[in-house]
């Protein structure tokens, strides 16, 4: 949380309806969060929940039949959602970046990486097809490429999947963003590549001071890199917290379900408890506390919504009943 | 070059199936079949040389292998109807062909992508639906039928266009530059009418590619770099999209030589579909055998184009040939 | 689930082929004259559409609009016909090469590949050449080499079933394959079949008015739209209307039939990809 100057990115009572023909889905129902210059904020949730809907309503690339239906995205001083598509272009890919979470199909197959790489290049700032050929092989330097110059004329089908998503972080980077939107970057990952990512992620953001929303369902990682965290549950913060104390003092029920369905490798004597049902389909939340068909603490007070409230310093939970 | 033997190796039980159907059927006319062999004004002598290489003096299964053997050998002896060696007439008619199938699939593929392009900016809207119906009635349209139609406004109304031929009779006295475009312009009407009903189909197939392509995570990943929309069409959908439109190019060809063989009749295109028709209704056989041969060729040749574009197109195919 | 465009498609399809074959069965008892009849001829030789001649005369003086609407069954009754006969043989051995495998399934999808290579206009002509022109050749050789796309859609429809559980459960209780086949794979593969027996009505009402255009299909003096067509080739300065109307009615049966075909197929879920 800043200190007088105003958040990079200020996202207040986001909602994301999906139009369909089961019903309206209300994905993004509410939610608010801040993030500053260097700062990394991890949006943590069970799929479904509404974490990318959420990244792809900043970036406004919300897909049909999905629509941004009210709130404030504030980016930089500056409201996102009344400007014109042409404007939001522009900021796409060179102030506001993202980077999804299959690089499999994220690349476009018949187009050399490279030439993807160069493309925000031309496109953002302005570089002859010389410059940015040279631009792209120092943007896949700089994401750990070996080799980038024979790397450039490769097809997406002949890289391996952490290579494929270094590609991807290059891509994103190339624009010099202010803000990186990251859609579980590690998820599609081996374990060991998604620590390298992870590392690559944390130094660039050293070097380039660039802000961070990091989307992932898994608290490894967050414990990893992030400086904040947000829990969304149906479409809604349900919890929002510095790390440290999110991890150490979890209020909210459903993060306590979280962590308490994580083996501990510390403790293997300890049970895991998963949490009980499954997250409700989106055309049909329940009324009130979204989460109370499944809480233990559930009680009447809870078909009345509960809002955000302050329980510690920076530590904000919707929860009646803590 | 796996693929361009086995699309070689494949041709060969075609041709096979081909010469074996032919010569059945000409055992099954009534009368001696050597009838459909020699012409009348042949000299003694030729006729005997034709008796001999094909076996007719001989039994059943002797003349099949004479005749397998001549066909193999490309020797499809001479025309009944116009006593010039079958090989003449064919080396003069295939060329007429390729060029209307060439210019057709020009015209078609040209026609369909970018229509297809311009319907898939727009889906949804009314524009597009117009087109997409429209595609369904020019798709059903007999080509021979809209040849006629487009003779009678154009070439018989209007006097736009030649009504047939492949160049006016005073070609050879027209200036050197003019020539091609007299052949252009002989051109036109049979190609138009040829690469309607293939345009419709490439159109329908095109649009629907490129809205799948559109849908794909790499488009939403161009996006999200600020690609505007209009580029994310041209440089990212639409490479994905063509790659499907050259297999369908492949699995066309027999409807376009098939269809040159109306469109040939009708504007009496001296190509090797005339020359099949005519034939057969003149019971011209080894006309016959040698303008199967000819047609079933051109489309092996075309496969193997449509291979060869697939291979250039998409670098994951490439790696693997 | 059927789309909108698709329930619009089957709806339209059905509403045309619905008027076709009401043609084709009343048609020739509605006519205003006998379609063989030279009416007044020489004198009303080549009369343009208007007057008793709704769509005109042709050199014959007989009746255009007549001869069209006895035209309707020879034409449809071939597309139906050679149809039949196509998905028959193409179901049969799609179904059989689909469910037994191994050799008998590949001899069979080398042979659709090579019959699919060749241009079937070509074919037709050949097998054309060396008979009598009669209805029944016509039927018989366009439906003889249609089979081929029905049997790959059969083929891998029954592949794809054969392996789910019922058919293993229907082995463990004794039934035979061929009861197996018959009784219960195949009526679950009505839907494609359906989609392809369209699509080849379609293909044999072009076929035919393909071949007897060129003179080879249906002998004269039986009507048929191709044939109509190629008689007005010699009159299409004078009389254009000898050779419009007939196109027209090939036109609007094939498209019906394609947009019935279409319609169903976006009926039976999702738009599959080239349909050979």
């Amino acid at each position: 949380m800043s200190l007088g100057r105003p958040a990079l990115l200020q996202v207040e009572d986001l909602r994301t309806h999906f139009f369909t023909e089961e019903g309206v889905a209300p994905a993004v129902d509410g939610v608010s969060f801040d993030l500053d210059e260097r700062e990394v904020l991890g949006l943590v949730g069970e799929s479904g929940c509404g974490k990318s809907v959420t990244a792809l309503s900043i970036l406004r690339l919300v897909p049909a039949p999905g629509r941004i239906v009210g709130g404030r995205v504030v980016f930089r001083g500056r409201n996102l959602l009344p400007i014109s598509e042409e404007e939001m272009r522009r900021l796409r890919g060179a102030s506001i970046a993202m980077v999804f979470q299959e690089p499999s199909t994220s690349l476009n197959p018949v187009l050399t990486v490279g030439s993807q790489v160069a493309e925000v290049l031309t496109l953002h700032r302005g570089l002859g097809r010389r410059e940015a050929r040279r631009e792209a092989v120092e943007c896949l330097r700089r994401v750990g490429i070996p080799d980038p110059e024979g790397r450039y004329g490769e097809y997406a089908h002949r890289l391996s999947g952490g290579t494929k998503q270094r590609v991807m972080i290059a891509m994103a980077l190339a624009g010099k963003p202010s803000l990186l939107l990251a859609d579980e970057p590690t998820t599609a990952l081996d374990v060991t590549i998604q620590a390298q990512i992870l590392d690559l992620l944390q130094r660039l953001r050293e070097e380039t001071g660039m802000a961070i929303l990091l989307i992932t369902h898994n608290l490894g990682v967050v414990a990893e890199i992030a400086d904040a965290v947000a829990v969304l549950y149906a479409g809604k913060v349900v919890e929002r917290a510095p790390v440290r104390p999110l991890f150490a003092r979890p209020a909210h029920p459903y993060t306590v379900g979280l962590f308490r369905s994580l083996p501990d490798l510390g403790d293997t004597g300890k049970p895991i408890v998963p949490i009980p049902g499954s997250v409700p389909p989106p055309t049909r939340f329940p009324t009130g506390c979204r989460f109370r068909d499944r809480c233990p603490l559930a009680a009447e007070v809870c078909e009345e919504e509960p809002r955000l409230r302050e329980i510690e310093p920076g530590h904000l939970v919707a929860c009646h009943k803590v | 070059m796996g693929t361009v033997l086995r699309r070689l190796l494949a041709t060969i039980p075609l041709l096979w199936g081909v010469c074996t159907l032919l010569f059945l059927g000409i055992h099954l006319l009534p009368g001696d079949a050597s009838l459909y062999f020699l012409h009348p004004d042949l000299p003694a002598e030729d006729a005997a040389g034709v008796r001999e290489s094909l076996g007719l003096d001989r039994g059943f299964a002797v003349q099949y292998g004479c005749w397998l053997r001549s066909a193999a050998l490309l020797d499809f002896q001479r025309s009944l109807i116009y006593g010039r060696p079958v090989a003449e007439l064919l080396r003069e008619a295939l060329p007429n062909t390729l060029l209307l199938a060439s210019a057709a699939l020009l015209l078609a593929f040209g026609g369909g992508i970018g229509a297809g392009l311009l319907a898939a900016r727009r889906a949804g809207r009314l524009s597009d639906r117009l087109w997409t119906a429209g595609s369904v009635l020019v798709y059903s349209t007999p080509a021979f039928w809209l040849a006629l139609m487009l003779l009678l406004v154009f070439a018989e109304r209007l006097r736009l266009f030649p009504a047939s031929g492949l160049a006016s009779p005073d070609a050879d006295f027209l200036p050197l530059l003019e020539r091609p475009l007299d052949r252009l312009w002989h051109l036109a009407l049979p190609a138009v009418s040829l690469a309607a009903g293939l345009a419709a189909a490439v159109f329908r197939f095109v649009r629907e590619s490129l809205l799948e392509a559109l849908a794909q995570d790499y488009c939403r990943t161009a996006r999200a770099k600020g690609v505007p929309e209009a580029l994310v069409l041209r440089r990212h959908a639409l490479r994905n999209a063509l790659l499907p439109a050259i297999q369908l190019l492949g699995l066309q060809l027999p409807l376009l030589f098939g269809g040159s063989v109306l469109i040939e009749t009708v504007f009496g295109w001296p190509g090797m579909g005339r020359l099949l028709v005519r034939s057969i209704l003149n019971q011209d056989y080894p006309v016959v055998l040698g303008g199967a041969f000819g047609l079933t060729i051109c489309v092996v040749a075309g496969n193997l184009l449509a291979d060869g574009l697939s291979a250039l197109a998409d670098p994951r195919i490439r790696r693997e040939a | 689930m059927i789309d909108r465009a698709g329930r619009r498609a089957l709806r339209g399809g059905l509403v045309a082929i619905g008027v076709l074959a009401g043609l084709a069965l009343l048609g020739p008892a509605l006519a205003p004259h006998d379609p063989r009849e030279h009416v007044g001829f020489p004198a009303n030789s080549l009369r343009p559409p208007g007057g008793d001649f709704l769509l005109g005369t042709d050199f014959y003086a007989r009746d255009i609009l007549s001869r069209l609407l006895a035209g309707t069954p020879v034409s449809l009754g071939i597309g139906f016909a050679s149809a039949a006969l196509s998905v028959t043989l193409g179901t049969l051995l799609g179904a059989v090469a689909g469910y037994r495998g191994g050799l008998l399934d590949a001899a069979v999808l080398r042979l659709v590949d090579l019959l699919l290579a060749f241009p079937r206009l070509v074919l037709l002509l050949l097998l054309v050449a060396f008979f009598q022109r009669s209805i029944p050749l016509v039927v018989l050789v366009i439906g003889a080499t249609g089979w081929m796309a029905t049997a790959r859609i059969v083929r891998a429809e029954v592949q794809s079933l054969r392996a789910r559980p019922f058919v293993e459960a229907g082995r463990a209780l004794g039934l035979s394959d061929r009861r197996l086949l018959f009784r219960h794979v195949l009526p679950n593969c009505a839907g494609p079949i359906f989609v392809s027996a369209s699509l080849s009505v379609a293909a044999g009402i072009l076929l035919e008015a393909s071949l007897s255009f060129l003179g080879l299909g249906v002998p004269p003096p039986a009507p048929s739209w191709g044939g109509m067509l190629n008689e007005g080739r010699d009159f299409l300065r004078q009389a254009p209307w000898i050779s419009t109307f007939p196109g027209l009615m090939i036109l609007g049966a094939v498209a019906a039939f394609q947009i019935l075909g279409n319609g169903m197929r976006r009926a039976l879920g999702g738009a599959r990809r080239i349909a050979p």
